[in-house]
């Protein structure tokens, strides 16, 4: 029976592999019975996700804008910020600001956290993107359009997650350096975005000397220090690489409905080039590879919408599969619809793995499950 | 057209204040037909931007007063007389002694639809409190008719059902004893009142900034017009003030264009609780606004929201307790932001002011 394919990597199974018997009826019954059990908490899980991207986007925003070109640091200090997610067009893990000082040069990435489930993960991942930058040093320098220079790295984290980061570097060996020879601390900003946006520096982390916990340069140190606040002006982005795909998707296609109107095509129209335009425009959004984000924040776009049913093909053409009318209603649907149905296929996939560990133990002899 | 425009004589006026002087010295209601309204809005254009729009409408210049302009249009779809003035910056007036309703709406499409002006609204609470003033005064002040309302999820106190979104109007010799119990038992603000005040005038203000005048001391009318064109004043201050740019910033071999907004900043001294800025939400909706993105975080309290309307003017919404910011993007006017603006005081908070 079967070709000895591994019943823990056939991600696809849904049923009993023998025929004839009750066995099917029972597990699809089961899987039924399972997803509806699992449903309101795929929902939270959903919504929290979505959730926390746009807190992460609001602190991207807020880094982003205490160094723009009206912000409070502007003429404080040299540091500008240039572009989000630097070496994302690579693949690879990577920070999600640069801010730069041409002056220097000098260089800070700056990496922002919404939501930590593992303080360790927080750093590690810091010292794996470090090790990419030093990697890809020479590709970043092109973008950038001149020398990396004085180097320094930091997290954002918003107030209230701050403690638990800190204390967990007092259990590491490194104190959260990022290299072996501890010679680059990894820094610390915290984001409090409650009444006003204020962004300020760590100072005091228990595991490190005070001198670590600094800047290089002596006067962002005391800026920061004191705490600036972001409420004059802001940067104004659409979105980042890293926003929601949800997000992404009712920016993308709030601009491709502006398209059409003006085009006078079928306002559901979804054209790969009207995205790949938007999202590659670096006052939409901000990254130097435009073409290459571009076509996949583009594609992304496209990929969710057809997977949860709402972008659907005919003849070639794209369009979005809703049967309301207006550009509010349309997207208003599409928010409600992508969470419903991303809901429905986590609790699936739940619900999937728990009916098929049931029916191992319950019918031992039964050796593995086929598709539909 | 049947109604003949109140006389001005042939003169140059100084400024619009010069005008209304004029006008409380020499207008004279027995020898004009109907009541003097004037329409009141704001404007970022220049006077002659305006004449020229209004001609593209069908309005004629009929004479060149200095300062003052006498139109006139006749149209299919009306005809209507007036003079109109430009006070920098920003107060647009017409004055005409032609009907409300059949003859002002071609001035207020004009300035419903142009994208750089917008009504000078009152808000309620602003009415309320010049009825206090003038109280204060004459303590034989009367409301003989009022317009009151309650929005939904208003958070003014009511006795009876606050639930309830309510409009009131009432006509009676004892309107302002009326307004004070309905503003106590339901909640409701003033948006229209006709106030008397025997020998000294009668006049009307509408919350859609119309200035009425039927008899009197014109003065008193002209007050209520001084106190509301300074606040709008200090909006299209406020308003430009704010900006959205793309700025260069450069490195040795490149340019990257910043996209960056300064705000128009909206104080709320009711305070805007979790609650209500998670019901904020709804109420944007269902006034027509598209949320693109919405951030409702509680503790105390943080609001973000990229907000577009049908016609694809955006702007980015940011808030705490105290204070509203609007983010201008490159696709927004003056009159967008005085619509979410003026849906911020009638919705969000009654009391709510531009901060300079």
């Amino acid at each position: 029976m079967g070709d000895g394919a591994s019943d823990e990597d056939d991600a696809d199974a849904d049923a009993p592999s023998f025929t004839g018997s009750g066995f099917e009826d029972e597990y699809l019954e089961r899987l039924d019975e399972l997803q509806d059990q699992h449903l309101d908490e795929a929902q939270r899980k959903v919504q929290e996700h979505y959730d926390t991207q746009q807190a992460h986007d609001t602190l991207i925003d807020i880094c982003a804008s205490a160094f723009g070109p009206e912000g409070p640091l502007h003429g404080e200090t040299g540091y500008r910020f240039l572009f989000s997610e630097p070496l994302k067009e690579l693949g690879v893990k990577n920070y999600d600001v640069l801010i730069y000082d041409v002056d220097g040069p000098r260089s800070i990435f700056v990496e922002c956290k919404s939501s930590i489930s593992n303080p360790a993960d927080v750093v590690d991942d810091a010292q794996e993107a470090y090790r990419e930058i030093q990697a890809n040093e020479d590709h970043l320098q092109d973008a950038i359009g001149d020398d990396l220079g004085f180097t320094e790295y930091v997290i954002c984290l918003p107030s209230h997650m701050r403690n638990r980061v800190i204390r967990h570097l007092e259990n590491r060996e490194d104190a959260g350096f990022l290299d072996e020879d501890e010679e680059v601390p990894l820094l610390f900003w915290e984001v409090n975005k409650f009444s006003g946006q204020h962004l300020s520096l760590v100072t005091q982390i228990p595991a490190r000397d005070d001198v670590d916990n600094q800047h290089g340069e002596h006067t962002l140190t005391s800026q920061l220090s004191d705490s600036v606040e972001v409420q004059d002006a802001e940067v104004l982005y659409r979105v980042y690489p890293s926003s929601h795909p949800l997000r992404l998707s009712k920016e993308g296609l709030a601009h491709q409905m502006q398209v059409n109107k003006q085009q006078s095509r079928d306002l559901k129209t979804v054209q790969r080039d009207d995205l790949e335009a938007f999202f590659s425009n670096p006052e939409y959004v901000p990254h130097y590879a435009n073409d290459e984000i571009g076509a996949e924040l583009a594609e992304r776009v496209i990929d969710r919408g057809r997977e949860h049913g709402l972008i659907a093909e005919d003849e070639g053409d794209l369009f979005i599969d809703l049967d309301v009318t207006t550009m509010k209603n349309i997207l208003d649907r599409y928010e409600t619809e992508y969470l419903d149905r991303h809901a429905e296929a986590i609790a699936h996939r739940w619900a999937k793995e728990d009916a098929q560990e049931e029916f191992r133990e319950k019918y031992p002899s039964m050796d593995r499950f086929r598709s539909d | 057209m049947d109604v003949e425009l109140f006389p001005v004589v042939d003169d140059a006026f100084e400024g619009g204040p010069q005008f209304r002087e004029w006008l409380a010295e020499n207008y004279d209601p027995e020898e004009v037909d109907n009541d003097l309204t004037i329409v009141a809005s704001l404007t970022r254009k220049t006077e002659a931007e305006v004449l020229e729009v209004l001609n593209e409408r069908g309005f004629s210049i009929q004479r060149d007063l200095g300062a003052v302009t006498e139109i006139e249009a006749d149209t299919d779809d009306g005809s209507v007389a007036a003079y109109m003035t430009l006070d920098e910056p920003g107060i647009l007036l017409f004055y005409t002694n032609h009907r409300k309703t059949e003859d002002i709406p071609l001035l207020e499409n004009f300035i419903q639809s142009d994208p750089d002006t917008y009504s000078l609204f009152l808000s309620p609470y602003t009415i309320r409190e010049s009825l206090d003033e003038f109280m204060a005064v004459y303590d034989n002040l009367k409301v003989v008719e009022f317009t009151a309302k309650r929005s939904r999820g208003s958070q003014m106190d009511a006795e009876i059902r606050p639930y309830e979104e309510r409009t009131f109007t009432y006509w009676a010799e004892d309107g302002l004893q009326t307004l004070e119990e309905l503003q106590h038992q339901y909640g409701v603000l003033p948006h229209r009142l006709v106030i008397e005040i025997p020998r000294e005038t009668k006049l009307r203000i509408d919350k859609r900034g119309f200035f009425t005048y039927e008899r009197g001391d014109l003065h008193l009318l002209l007050e209520l017009l001084q106190d509301a064109a300074q606040r709008g004043q200090e909006t299209v201050e406020a308003f430009d003030d704010s900006s959205f740019q793309v700025l260069p910033v450069e490195t040795a071999h490149r340019s990257f264009n910043i996209p960056s907004s300064r705000p128009v900043q909206i104080r709320l001294p009711n305070r805007l609780s979790y609650t209500e800025a998670e019901d904020l939400r709804g109420k944007l909706e269902h006034e027509g606004y598209i949320p693109l993105s919405y951030e409702a975080e509680e503790g105390s309290l943080f609001l973000r929201s990229d907000l577009m309307t049908e016609e694809g003017e955006r702007f980015r919404v940011k808030a705490n307790e105290e204070s509203l910011r609007v983010l201008p993007s490159g696709d927004g006017t003056f009159s967008g932001f005085m619509e979410f603006y003026e849906f911020v005081v009638d919705e969000v908070d009654p009391r709510a002011e531009l901060v300079q």
